[in-house]
């Protein structure tokens, strides 16, 4: 089972941005030690919930600032932005549906997740233009 | 006054439902009354124009004529209904003092031009310039005014004013001698209604309300509530709380009327969050997230037999008229204070079989953009958006002024059976 850990190459050079993703990773990692027999469904749908306030408040301020610098692929980043909230929802509707969990995927899913967030136009917009 | 008030609110609520019925909501004269008061002014400066032509005579100056005088009367009836509407509504007080006195004021100087029609040119010509300063003030601090009247309307009372001003040409000029227009005498009758209008909302009852509190763990400077404030009482500020984030919302209590759009507009909006206080970057304190969201327990957990039907409606939209059906209803200041992750929630978790909003209508929101958003949001317009996934066959919206109680039940009633013969979520 993958730990997802801030890395270094994950620095965008913003410190919000970092900031963001850092308190994100940590979440992330928090849930991800706790998955074990027995964890209560419940609090994993919490934090699950939480973590979706936190990307879709981050979301929102990285598009704030796409629109500041007129950043050309905004509707195309936007719509991953979208996606990617759209997949943390489904997430959440399984466990909430299943009742049970299946920790193996849900850790895996929430690493792709995390990474898929990074492997978009993401990193590079905040290191080509900002400053 | 709080008598004066209701009645005045019920008599127009009626002429307003039979103007519905003829001219269709979105072209209603008492509902565009401001927009309608701008084409006639635009109406009187121009066949002023024409007047102060000096070839301007026999029947086309009579005809020029006629036009100026009906379009003025008109004015002054459009302005007064305005007036006397929003006074009814109660949409006079905080942030919207600013709108009503600069509407006195207006009123004021559309009888000035009204009463030096017959006698110094000088100052007939000058209140128009006063008036569009104060037209131009009017709709400060207003995001997105609405200025133009819908086409249909503007064409229908350009059309009238002409037909009348040809078929009686001379018919304006008795109007104005019957309006007391031109003579001396007027003045008393304006200057004594303009300062008591002044004096409004300065009286009571005035409501008490809350203002947004902005929750610094939650908001990162998105600016979103900003975005969709109606009356321009948010603004970014430098951060004050050492987070690396550059800015965070700020409320001004002046200009704030304690409508929550801003709330429904925060993206940690959320009802997926359960232990951890659910608190969003704002939100009226009392009416919080946390709140909505327990209604929308305790409405789900109090359905009858038969279709779930749970209706989101706003206070002053006369959604009362829900109440008393198989229909649960969660009450708002405002439709715009629904974050549309509620509306995904309720769906998904099953709480209902559809989900109803419920507000006032269209293009006649009491916080004023409250169903534009609304419907932005759901069409994936405008942030927060609705997620695409939801089922829009279990969604819908019924808007509606608040007197069109059996139009509503109809709405309601529409919903279900249409919810009926869905198939079943499959599970």
């Amino acid at each position: 089972m993958s730990v997802l850990q801030w890395r270094e190459e994950f620095s965008v050079g913003i410190d919000e941005v970092d900031h963001e993703h850092r308190e994100l990773i940590g979440l992330i990692r928090g849930l991800q030690e706790n998955l074990g027999d027995g964890t209560d469904t419940e609090q994993v749908i919490d934090v699950l919930g939480e973590i979706y306030a936190q990307i879709a408040a981050h979301f929102a301020l990285e598009e704030k600032m796409m629109r500041q610098t007129h950043y050309a692929a905004l509707a195309d980043h936007k719509e991953d932005h979208e996606t990617l909230l759209d997949d943390l929802r489904d997430m959440m509707d399984e466990v909430e549906d299943d009742g049970v969990l299946d920790e193996a995927q849900l850790t895996d899913d929430l690493d792709r997740w995390f990474s898929d967030h990074f492997s978009t136009h993401d990193a590079k917009l905040h290191r080509s233009g900002q400053h | 006054m709080a008598f004066l008030k209701r009645s005045l609110r019920l008599i127009l609520a009626r002429a307003e439902a039979a103007l519905d019925w003829s001219f269709g909501q979105r072209n209603n004269p008492l509902v565009n009354l401001g927009q309608l008061s701008w084409l006639l002014f635009l109406i009187i400066v121009a066949s002023g124009v024409v007047l102060l032509v000096p070839v301007s005579h026999g029947y086309a100056g009579s005809v020029a004529r006629g036009l100026h005088s009906y379009a003025g009367g008109a004015l002054c009836v459009a302005v007064l209904l305005h007036l006397l509407r929003e006074f009814s509504l109660d949409r006079m007080r905080a942030q919207r003092t600013f709108a009503w006195i600069t509407g006195v004021m207006l009123l004021l100087f559309v009888s000035v031009g009204g009463i030096t029609a017959a006698s110094p040119l000088l100052l007939h010509i000058a209140s128009p310039l006063v008036i569009i300063f104060l037209v131009w003030l009017h709709v400060q601090r207003r995001t997105r005014a609405r200025v133009r009247p819908p086409m249909a309307l503007a064409i229908a009372t350009t059309t009238g004013l002409l037909a009348l001003s040809f078929a009686w040409p001379d018919g304006g000029r008795q109007l104005a001698s019957l309006g007391a227009f031109g003579s001396d005498a007027a003045w008393f009758v304006v200057v004594p209604v303009v300062m008591i209008l002044s004096a409004l909302p300065w009286l009571p009852p005035a409501e008490k309300s809350w203002l947004p509190v902005v929750s610094l763990n939650n908001c990162n400077g998105c600016g979103r509530c900003l975005e969709d404030c109606p009356f321009d009482a948010i603004s970014m500020v430098p951060r004050t709380d050492g987070k690396p984030f550059e800015l965070e919302a700020s409320v001004h209590e002046d200009r704030c009327v304690s409508c929550g759009i801003c709330a429904g507009s925060c993206p940690t909006s959320l009802p997926f969050r359960r232990t951890s206080a659910a608190i969003p970057g704002i939100e009226l304190p009392d009416r919080t997230m946390a709140d909505l969201r327990e209604k929308t327990f305790d409405a789900a957990n109090s359905f009858d037999d038969g279709q779930r039907v749970l209706v989101y409606a706003c206070d002053h939209c006369g959604a009362d008229a829900l109440e008393e059906t198989h229909a649960r209803v969660v009450r708002l200041p405002c439709v715009g204070m629904l974050p549309p992750a509620f509306i995904d929630f309720a769906l998904s978790r099953d709480l209902a079989d559809g989900v109803m909003v419920a507000g006032c209508a269209e293009n006649d929101c009491y916080y004023r953009l409250g169903d534009t958003w609304t419907n932005q949001r759901i069409d994936g317009e405008r942030d927060p958006m609705l997620r695409q996934r939801v089922d829009r066959d279990r969604l819908e919206t019924s808007w509606l002024p608040a007197a069109s109680r059996k139009r509503r039940l109809r709405d309601l009633d529409d919903f279900t059976a249409w919810l009926e013969q869905l198939p079943r979520a499959a599970e």
